[in-house]
């Protein structure tokens, strides 16, 4: 290929750019917002990394190269510790089958900020587990932990027991009712 | 809006003066968007999505980066923002093939001469978006953003001579339009 076809194609191609007729617009203000956003979820990401004691906690958390709601269709690299600020103990501990319900004020509208915490009360408005609650939003089980026991301490959700343990042991009506329903089936 | 995230609260942007990330991204961000968006054929998600991680990462190396150029930087932000692009079709994997065999069709001889300019450069934009998706990236960090076969090889991990091989393709297939138009050859609009 000689110079002047490559310059005349370098001419070309840029007024074909230029002239675009639907050229992509921008809002660099919302941009820079979502810049910082993910920002944190890499760096509280990389935190994680950099816990060795924690590590058998956050596998739990931290599928290495993939992220919650990533699809291979998708990109979208929002990690799931952007939601807890990078956070990857609850405030309190929960059971996986702990019950969760939304309380009164956890049913208006407006009562939770983010889109997450306004899903985990809509989705609690009828009771469910711990573990429900994460895989009905896909979330990993610690980060649900983390976003459910903050919405527990600002009073939005309630915990309940599951009643389904007696100290180290599952209790005896739990077991009666795994079985009646194994017997179901 | 301010600025200082909550998640980010001991960096904010700088709001004044040229050196500072608010600076850069704002006079970059449309222009890069819009190649960025003929790296993709057009899907602007996906190219958001590049774009945004590239600056992510700009953002976190700020501190060595600040004293470049802006054009170094550009550039350097667009490296990063192609080689995620690629990343995004290897995921794909099984849907697209980063170098299709099939070599796409050039623009036919005459119906390049029945075009007229507009038409000739909608041609062109659709050639571009017709070509594989790891031409199409070299190509637009080439032609549209000036980056030297060397930065786009070290860019997206591939040897130099594949990037000229890319070009020399395209530009090949473009002839029948630069043969025409083009205001540099001795074209009808020269």
């Amino acid at each position: 290929m000689t110079e002047p076809q490559h310059d005349a194609a370098r001419d070309l191609v840029r007024r074909a750019h230029d002239k675009d007729p639907a050229p992509a617009r921008f809002d660099t203000e919302a941009g820079l917002d979502d810049v910082l956003e993910r920002a944190g979820g890499m760096a509280a990401a990389m935190t994680v990394d950099r816990i060795p004691e924690g590590l058998a906690h956050a596998s739990t958390l931290w599928t290495p190269n993939r992220y919650e709601g990533e699809t291979d269709a998708t990109t979208s690299l929002v990690r799931p510790y952007a939601r807890t600020g990078g956070r990857t103990r609850p405030a309190h501990d929960l059971a996986l089958e702990a019950l969760v319900s939304t309380s009164e004020r956890g049913l208006h509208p407006d009562a939770a900020v983010t889109p997450e915490d306004r899903s985990i009360c809509r989705l609690c408005a009828e009771t469910r587990s711990v573990a429900e609650v994460a895989a009905l939003l896909h979330l990993p089980l610690g980060v649900a932990r983390i976003l459910i026991a903050d919405l527990a301490a600002a009073g939005l959700v309630v915990i309940g027991e599951g009643g389904f343990t007696a100290g180290n042991q599952p209790s005896a009506d739990f077991l009666e009712r795994v079985l009646s329903g194994l017997r179901r089936l | 809006m301010t600025l200082l995230n909550p998640r980010w609260p001991h960096r904010d942007l700088g709001e004044g003066g040229p050196d500072t990330f608010r600076a850069f991204y704002e006079s970059t961000a449309v222009q890069v968007l819009r190649a960025v968006c003929r790296m993709t054929a057009g899907d602007r998600p996906a190219a958001e999505d590049a774009l945004q991680d590239a600056y992510v990462v700009m953002f976190l190396s700020w501190s060595v980066r600040a004293g470049r150029t802006r054009e170094e930087n550009r550039k350097y932000l667009v490296g990063i923002a192609a080689h995620k692009v690629t990343d995004a079709y290897r995921r794909r994997g099984m849907l697209v093939e980063l170098d299709e065999e099939r070599e796409p069709d050039a623009v036919d001889d005459d119906l390049a001469a029945m075009l007229d300019e507009r038409a000739a450069l909608a041609a062109a934009r659709d050639l571009m978006e017709r070509q594989p998706p790891r031409r199409r990236i070299v190509v637009a960090m080439h032609f549209l953003e000036d980056m030297e076969y060397a930065d786009i090889a070290r860019a997206l991990g591939i040897t130099e001579s594949t990037v000229r091989t890319q070009v020399e393709r395209f530009c090949k297939l473009l002839t029948p339009l630069t043969d025409r138009f083009s205001t540099t050859q001795g074209g009808e609009l020269s």
